[in-house]
């Protein structure tokens, strides 16, 4: 069961780079084979990512690998740092890089006092995991081991900050849009600033002077911890997949501020919730109703829309993770007995070959091989057969769960 | 960025003896060339029942297996790529126990001709010997197994790639009997059939063969020494046709997208002394008229500059011919330099001294064209970018269908269209309306 037929997970060098991307006023530098930087625009096009004049690649050639010159490296961050000048440089190795032993983190700080850009390094060369580890390596390494200079700044009153935010989500846009939305309509507060999707070194650096942090993905979740122990600012980390869990999360944020959250939003989500729990009686009663599903999708994901499916009645879910469970068992995050990943393809594909007459919330490339009796759902990338155009259209909160109940 | 300071540390073309001498416009690279992996891919769409089992990172298999799922020709999703993913485990241990485990479940699943086993950098740096492995499955199996090694480290950009996957088709050929048959060797893109080149050799009742890499099928390439000539239509085919000549004795016609009508006339004297045949006279008048054409249409293109950057020509080829319209290269991008190139260098050269640049760079290019200020940029970059400086794009992918005297006449037509536009870009950027 080696052959990998379809799409393999992310790796955690690509994590990395889809999250770096995001951060205006920063290039990521790569440093291994061109054909790669070339390769990977196909796919950061289709997240939404914009590259132009910030992403590069230093290219590495025989005499590189072979006798370790390095100078190709130096140079590129010294012509960046004079032809761009951007706050900061992402240096990130490859797989070629990490496997001769280039010192990458060694070489950069020889150069450090050179360059007026600072300098971030990221080892991860594709070897070390999956995108989830890429992308909490991310969080870890801006707020923790190379700590920016998050400056002490003027509290940005009634703000608040997005983390674990992923282009690599299906829909993301939308979701922070929506999160967006709610905050202000529920507590009038407005973004400081958005991790990874939208957002620059200056907002990274003026993090601390929100109010909350609101974390959307387990990656995020040491990172808020350590933003919390530091700064005193308090997290959130609560998924609003479908209206309880909205409410559930709005309440989490009203008790950390201590603020009275907006009634018309909570009464209309109550009022957008109480039928739930009439499909949920009238499922026992109906011969045909669906109650299994298929779900892959994140951790975060799985977790939110599993109890968002429990609400409707569909009690009898596959909750296929995409990535590695490794950090969530070691995090002791819940719900992890009830979770599955397949480290080989063949067998998640089983799983979904399996799945008949049921709801399948997926990618693209389950609902090509899925069983045609299945209700399908996409929530998650890869996407084949469209694009994304709409940011009003998120899998979470209030009009996420409108979106999906719809689709059901 | 300074534009004078990329271009000050250029070399100009008289100064350039061999690729060394050619620098980067810049260090930091974007988007950077494709790999070897891209073009073992795109040789292997071509042939319809082979696949690819493609042994690297997730990341080379994730790009190439997305690149692929667009593609008709590969069968889309669940189509003719496959690949086995190498993790430090098999960094440390070696993946030949890997490989063959899928190997046997990609045969049992979907009963390929021919698997191109494709090796990536990591492969290579670790040293697995991915051609033993491949002759060991092919005898084990009986399906034909051809290795194709594409670490980028070692080459420049994807063309070694496809390079060496149509060289392996070779070791599929066995001895036949002649059938008077011509292959055509090199195209990847467009369809043979609709070139000038079938159009006259169909007209003789010549029999086309092979078609090596764009359309042909694994037992087409087993049955190709059947064939009388060999046309090389594009040079990464070139290792192959002489391969064929030494074992088979099958000779070989360069004739390749010139834009040249010399050499367009040259090529088919050739092609129809091997074919053992008197030239048609259809050519004679091919010739003649595309040399009228182009007479009635050059002063249109005297003194226009131009950046030569990527096209489906050959780049000093196309450059050289444009120079003797009296269009001036300004800056050229490449990413070869032969002893070939040299002479048609020596025709640039009498009359202009181009900068020379490797390509696959266009993030400094911007504040390049700032300086030089050319009427029209030869490949694929923005065009919105361009139009607000007054370049015009020449887009020549069309070209890609193209063989014969039918190039030429394209060609002009597309550099007076796009000098047009640039004149009129220019209009407009001096009334302020751009």
């Amino acid at each position: 069961m080696a052959l990998c037929r379809y799409l393999p997970v992310p790796s955690d060098r690509m994590g990395v780079i889809w999250s770096l991307l995001t951060i205006k006023e920063s290039v990521v530098l790569e440093y291994g084979p061109a054909g790669t930087t070339h390769f990977s625009m196909g796919l950061f096009s289709n997240l939404g990512i914009d590259q132009e004049n910030q992403l590069f690649t230093t290219h590495l050639d025989e005499e590189d690998v072979v006798m370790g010159d390095s100078s190709r490296l130096v140079s590129a961050v010294k012509e960046i740092d004079e032809n761009l000048k951007p706050k900061v440089i992402f240096v990130i190795a490859s797989s070629i890089s990490s496997m001769i032993g280039t010192d990458v983190l060694g070489i950069c700080n020889t150069i450090r006092d050179e360059v007026d850009a600072k300098i971030i390094v990221f080892t991860e060369g594709g070897l070390k995991g999956d995108y989830s580890i890429g992308i909490e390596s991310v969080y870890n390494k801006l707020f923790k081991d190379l700590p920016l200079p998050l400056v002490e700044v003027e509290k940005n009153e009634k703000s608040f900050n997005i983390l674990g935010a992923s282009m690599g989500e299906y829909r993301i846009d939308s979701d922070v849009e929506e999160i967006k939305r709610m905050m202000g309509e529920s507590f009038g507060m407005h973004i400081n600033c958005s991790m990874c999707t939208e957002t620059s070194i200056t907002d990274v650096e003026k993090i601390a002077s929100a109010d909350i942090n609101i974390v959307l993905s387990f990656e995020a979740l040491e990172g808020a911890k350590y933003l919390e122990e530091k700064y005193g600012i308090p997290y959130v980390y609560v998924l609003p997949y479908g209206y309880s869990a909205t409410m559930k999360w709005l309440k989490a944020i009203s008790e950390k501020l201590d603020r009275k959250i907006n009634p018309i939003v909570m009464k209309r989500l109550m009022g957008k919730n109480m039928p739930l729990a009439m499909r949920k009686m009238y499922a026992g009663m109906m011969s045909d109703f669906v109650d299994s599903s298929y779900i892959f999708a994140n951790y975060d994901k799985l977790c939110g829309l599993s109890d968002f499916m429990e609400e409707l009645g569909i009690t009898k879910n596959h909750l296929v993770c995409k990535h590695s469970l490794k950090r969530v068992t070691k995090l002791k995050l819940p719900k992890l007995d009830k979770l599955e990943y397949y480290e080989k393809e063949k067998d998640r594909l089983d799983v979904l070959a399996s799945m008949k007459e049921s709801y399948v919330l997926a990618d693209d490339i389950s609902k090509h091989l899925m069983d045609k009796s299945n209700t399908f759902v996409k929530i998650s990338h890869p996407i084949m057969d469209t694009s994304i155009v709409a940011k009003h259209l998120p899998l979470m909160g209030e009009r996420g769960a409108d979106y999906i109940l719809e689709h059901l | 960025m300074d534009g004078n300071k990329i271009l000050a540390d250029l070399k100009k073309l008289s100064e350039i003896e061999n690729i060394k001498d050619v620098k980067q416009l810049t260090s930091a690279l974007f988007p950077g060339t494709h790999c070897p992996l891209m073009g073992a891919v795109l040789v292997a769409r071509g042939i319809k029942d082979s696949m690819v089992l493609l042994v690297g990172t997730d990341e080379c298999a994730y790009y190439t297996k997305k690149m692929t799922i667009g593609s008709k020709d590969f069968g889309g999703l669940t189509g003719r790529c496959a690949s086995v993913i190498v993790d430090s485990k098999d960094i440390t241990f070696g993946s030949s126990e890997k490989i063959t485990a899928a190997f046997h479940e990609l045969i049992a699943e979907k009963k390929p001709s021919c698997v191109f086993l494709v090796s990536t950098c990591v492969i290579e740096i670790i040293g697995d010997d991915i051609d033993s492995i491949a002759y060991s499955l092919w005898d084990e199996t009986s399906i034909p197994v051809l290795p194709v090694h594409t670490e980028h480290f070692k080459c420049v950009n994807h063309i070694p790639g496809i390079e060496r996957t149509i060289s392996v088709c070779s070791e599929l050929m066995k001895k036949e009997e002649c059938d008077g048959s011509v292959n055509i060797l090199g195209q990847r893109s467009g369809d043979f059939r609709s070139t000038e080149v079938y159009k006259i050799l169909n007209a003789e009742d010549v029999k086309i063969g092979m078609m090596l890499p764009c359309g042909c099928d694994v037992e087409e390439i087993k049955n190709a020494a059947k064939a009388k000539v060999n046309i090389v239509v594009n040079s990464t085919a070139l290792k192959l046709a002489k391969t064929m000549k030494r074992k088979f004795d099958i000779p070989y016609v360069e004739f390749q997208r010139f834009a040249d009508p010399e050499k367009i006339y040259i090529a088919y004297k050739l092609l129809f002394e091997k074919l053992d045949k008197a030239l048609p006279k259809s050519i004679e008048e091919k010739y003649a008229n595309t040399c009228a054409f182009v007479q009635e249409r050059k002063s249109k293109l005297e003194n226009v500059k131009f950046i030569y950057g990527n096209t489906p020509f050959i780049p000093f080829e196309l450059v050289s011919y444009m120079s003797k319209l009296d269009m001036q290269a300004m800056l050229m991008q490449i990413s070869t330099y032969t002893s070939e190139d040299q002479e048609y260098a020596n025709t640039i050269g009498e009359k202009y001294n181009p900068y020379v640049t490797k390509s696959a760079n266009i993030a400094p290019l911007q504040y390049v064209y700032d300086v030089l200020k050319p009427d029209l940029y030869l490949g694929h970059e923005f065009p919105a970018r361009l139009m607000k400086k007054g370049i015009a794009i020449v887009h020549t992918d069309r070209a890609s269908s193209m063989l014969g005297f039918e190039v030429t006449e394209f060609l002009i037509q597309a550099f007076v269209k796009a000098a047009a536009q640039s004149k009129q870009y220019k209009e407009n950027i001096k009334n302020g309306i751009m």
